[in-house]
């Protein structure tokens, strides 16, 4: 690209710069070596002192703010960052600023666009599956079972019903912390009855007022493809009890949730690469393979990222036969 | 709510090419105590580095108190209010205590010193906090704790809000470090936040509120106090367990005794050890083994007392008839302070063989024969012409293969294990296996019980400069 288009502006810029730089230190030593009087002497001590203060300031003023801006562009490209990008500390022009604004304006509205096509997909879903009709059949699947005297299968009925209510019908982007981990509950009470005994499931709030926590406002969806992730790649393949933690902490700012599985943990270079992946928003692993794992850790934090911003997202620690303890930040939004 | 005071987000940092924090993530709330075990030693100074000032970084965030100070488009290398504690004091020796608190310290802000007044401002505030130090000494007369204590009054007072503790059980003892720890909590109280490195996580698991664990220049694990465990620790540390490598003791070759020796600190001390023996002699509050190390740097003198090698007096005891007599002593840090750095790693390997073959010109042929018999332990570390570019590792071996080479009958050892990560902790214990295999007796001094237990023989408890007791290899297996 480069070699097609010649020299970029900024290049050119800094040529110029150096030449002019140069001609006046020509210009200076000549000076210097035809200087006849004490006059000329103090002038010149003084040209040279302006000149370093010059060539400071300029090191300071201009230097420093394009190289920091270069380098959030490349971050920026390499798909380290997302949002960050549309702040530069020193734009490069008022007309570039603008251009930057109107980037991210047009990003915003893909992204609702996106949004509401993720919300026409949800309608469809809902309109194929029929709502009504599953709650229905699995209300009378309940009542037989009532009936019959089979409370289990009355109590996983009404929790499957629960579990799907909340996961294909409310597409609120914000829910109540407390909506979210009811919904873990209700998932592992659905999976508990698939292991028995073999699972374990534990929420623990740090702090003092948990009632007030659990208005906290959280994405939909967050918490349960994570949990998800815990039983199946973690947990299921460990021999013996597996355990899940869920850990709540909210400081003023965010809200820190930790969900540990005590299962077969990740080797160090995957885990490395993770959170490298984690590090930034992209949609890089929409091209991946779905069976892979990992992909429900991405699609949260791709989520996280694009509705707070780079700042918050999830992080990964784990060791192989260790287990895994995801951290889930996002900022403390209160009701 | 808790409130955080350091998050570190997602940050690399690369210096020159070299990769030493790689996407880290952590916090700190106020008032709390976080332990850090550093598996190894990569990332570590960085990390500090980074935490006390605002130097560029490659990639992330960090944030003070809430506030973004740092991230990676703009670095303005400012300080945050951050105070680090190691060995090596800040205070200046040359003032007084009061001094030290009150007037080097930015928030002072009178143009008169009145000395009266802040001595009785001082006074009072180390009664409150129910510690008994001078407040008109010079720093230069304190102990090593009380200057510690001294600057962790003088951290809180000019406005530090997390303090770095640094290894503090390599030079306080069991004693001090518990009248630290107190003080440590009393601060928290007041919301200062402290970074708590240790190499051992049962000292961390004592104090700490969360414990995390750094090796490669990554946080691999945050623990929380309610799981501290040594289960949970099991996958990621190693263990030094090799009791067995431990050989028969060489009962018919001679002994090294102390007789009633006396100096300054130390009250009548008597012991001896066998060839091939290790002990250690463990000094609870810190009082005693400074003066066994000025012997042998020279600048000390027993007031009385003896010491004997197979039953003959070293007459008269001092840094050079010790060696004459092939008593030798491994400083604390001896990589720092043993090694010539820009001499070849023979002429450091070959340093003391002048002594063993009373030559003051050693036959090239003999050093051809040690550089051949040494290639075959360390490889090619044997042909580096000077020690610049060797690892810690390659640097702890040199120095103890030095010893092996001029093999002594005796080795003092100071903290072999201060200021080392877990790797190289292992590799330390083999070291001095490898010594008392030859038949070398090794007496090991410290302050705290760390790693020396599963090299030694016996254990020695001094306090106050008496020996209190004497356990030996069983009692310590129970004991542990």
């Amino acid at each position: 690209m480069k070699n097609k288009r010649g020299l970029y502006l900024f290049d050119r810029i800094f040529i110029v710069l150096m030449i002019i730089g140069i001609m006046l230190l020509i210009a200076f030593l000549h000076l210097i070596s035809s200087a006849l009087s004490r006059g000329t002497y103090l002038f010149l001590f003084i040209y040279a002192a302006s000149l370093a203060g010059v060539c400071y300031f300029s090191y300071k003023w201009i230097y420093r703010p394009y190289k920091e801006s270069n380098k959030v562009l490349r971050l920026f490209h390499e798909g380290y960052i997302f949002k960050g990008v549309f702040d530069l500390r020193v734009p490069f022009n008022h007309e570039s600023y603008l251009a930057f604004q109107k980037f991210k304006e047009i990003i915003d509205t893909k992204e609702l666009i996106e949004g509401s096509k993720k919300h026409a997909e949800y309608l469809a879903l809902q309109n194929q599956i029929n709502p009504h009709f599953l709650y229905n059949t699995l209300e009378g699947i309940r009542s037989e079972a009532l009936i019959e005297g089979v409370d289990s299968i009355a109590n996983m009925t009404e929790t499957l019903a629960t579990f799907f209510r909340y996961t294909i019908s409310n597409v609120d982007k914000l829910v109540s912390l407390e909506d979210e981990l009811t919904n873990v509950e209700n998932y592992y009470k659905i999976q508990k009855f698939r292991f028995g005994e073999k699972l374990d499931f534990n929420i623990d709030f740090q702090g003092d007022n948990p009632i007030e926590i659990l208005k906290a406002r959280i994405p939909k969806l967050t918490l349960q493809p994570i949990f998800e992730n815990a039983i199946f790649h973690g947990v299921e393949r460990k021999m013996g009890k597996g355990i899940l933690t869920l850990k709540v902490t909210a400081t003023s700012k965010r809200l820190i949730i930790i969900i540990s599985d005590n299962g077969v943990g990740i080797e160090e270079e995957r885990v490395r690469k993770l959170n490298k992946k984690l590090r930034g928003a992209s949609l890089e692993y929409m091209k991946e393979d779905k069976n892979k794992g990992g992909i429900a850790l991405l699609n949260v934090n791709n989520r996280i990222k694009l509705i707070f911003g780079d700042e918050y997202g999830i992080y990964v620690y784990s060791k192989a036969g260790a287990g895994t303890d995801v951290e889930i930040t996002i900022p403390l939004i209160m009701e | 709510m808790r409130e955080e005071l350091l998050r570190i987000e997602n940050v690399t940092r690369r210096i020159e090419g070299i990769t030493y924090l790689d996407n880290i993530n952590f916090h700190i709330f106020k008032g709390e105590i976080m332990g850090l075990i550093p598996l190894n030693n990569h990332g570590k100074r960085q990390l500090i580095e980074l935490i006390s000032q605002n130097v560029s970084i490659s990639f992330g965030r960090i944030y003070f108190n809430e506030e973004l100070v740092n991230y990676y488009e703009h670095s303005n290398m400012t300080n945050n209010r951050v105070y680090t504690i190691d060995t090596d004091t800040k205070l200046v020796e040359d003032l007084k205590v009061i001094d030290n608190i009150n007037v080097l310290n930015h928030a002072f802000r009178e143009h008169i010193i009145k000395e009266k007044k802040l001595k009785v401002k001082t006074d009072e505030l180390l009664k409150q906090l129910g510690i008994k130090i001078e407040t008109s000494a010079y720093v230069s007369e304190l102990s090593l704790f009380e200057k510690t204590v001294i600057e962790l009054i003088k951290a809180v007072i000019s406005g530090a809000q997390l303090v770095i503790l640094k290894e503090l059980s390599s030079f306080l003892s069991i004693e001090e470090l518990s009248d630290f720890q107190k003080l440590i909590q009393y601060y928290t109280g007041q919301g200062i936040a402290f970074l708590y490195m240790a190499n051992h996580h049962e000292e961390a698991y004592r104090i700490c509120d969360r414990i995390c664990l750094l090796e490669n220049g990554r946080i691999i694990k945050v623990i929380d106090k309610k799981d501290f465990s040594e289960e949970i620790l099991k996958p990621y540390i190693i263990s030094f367990d090799n009791s067995k490598a431990l050989n028969e003791l060489n009962k018919s070759a001679g002994i090294f005794e102390f007789r009633n020796f006396v100096t300054e600190n130390l009250k009548d001390i008597s012991f001896s050890v066998k060839p091939g023996e290790c002990i250690t002699i463990l000094d609870i509050n810190n009082k005693g083994i400074q003066d066994i190390v000025e012997i042998f740097s020279g600048t000390g003198q027993p007031i009385r007392g003896d010491i004997l090698l197979d039953h003959k007096r070293i007459d008269p005891i001092n840094a050079n008839h010790l060696l004459m007599n092939k008593i030798v002593f491994i400083p604390e840090n001896p990589v720092r302070k043993t090694l010539f750095y820009e001499m070849s790693y023979l002429e450091n390997l070959t340093f003391l063989i002048d002594y063993k073959l009373n030559k003051s010109i050693i036959d090239k042929k003999i050093l051809k024969n040690i550089r051949e018999e040494y290639r075959l332990i360390v490889g090619n570390d044997v042909d580096a012409r000077d020690l610049t570019g060797l690892d810690a590792k390659a640097l702890y071996d040199l120095v103890y293969y030095k010893i092996q080479l001029f093999s002594p009958k005796v080795v003092f050892i100071m903290q072999p294990f201060s200021d080392a990560d877990m790797y190289l902790r292992g590799r330390i214990i083999g070291l001095i296996q490898k010594l008392k295999k030859k038949g070398i007796a090794v007496i090991i001094l410290a302050v705290n019980i760390s790693d020396n237990l599963t090299v030694s023989d016996r254990l020695l408890v001094m306090e106050d400069g008496k020996l209190l007791k004497n356990y030996d290899k069983k009692a310590i297996e129970i004991e542990k």
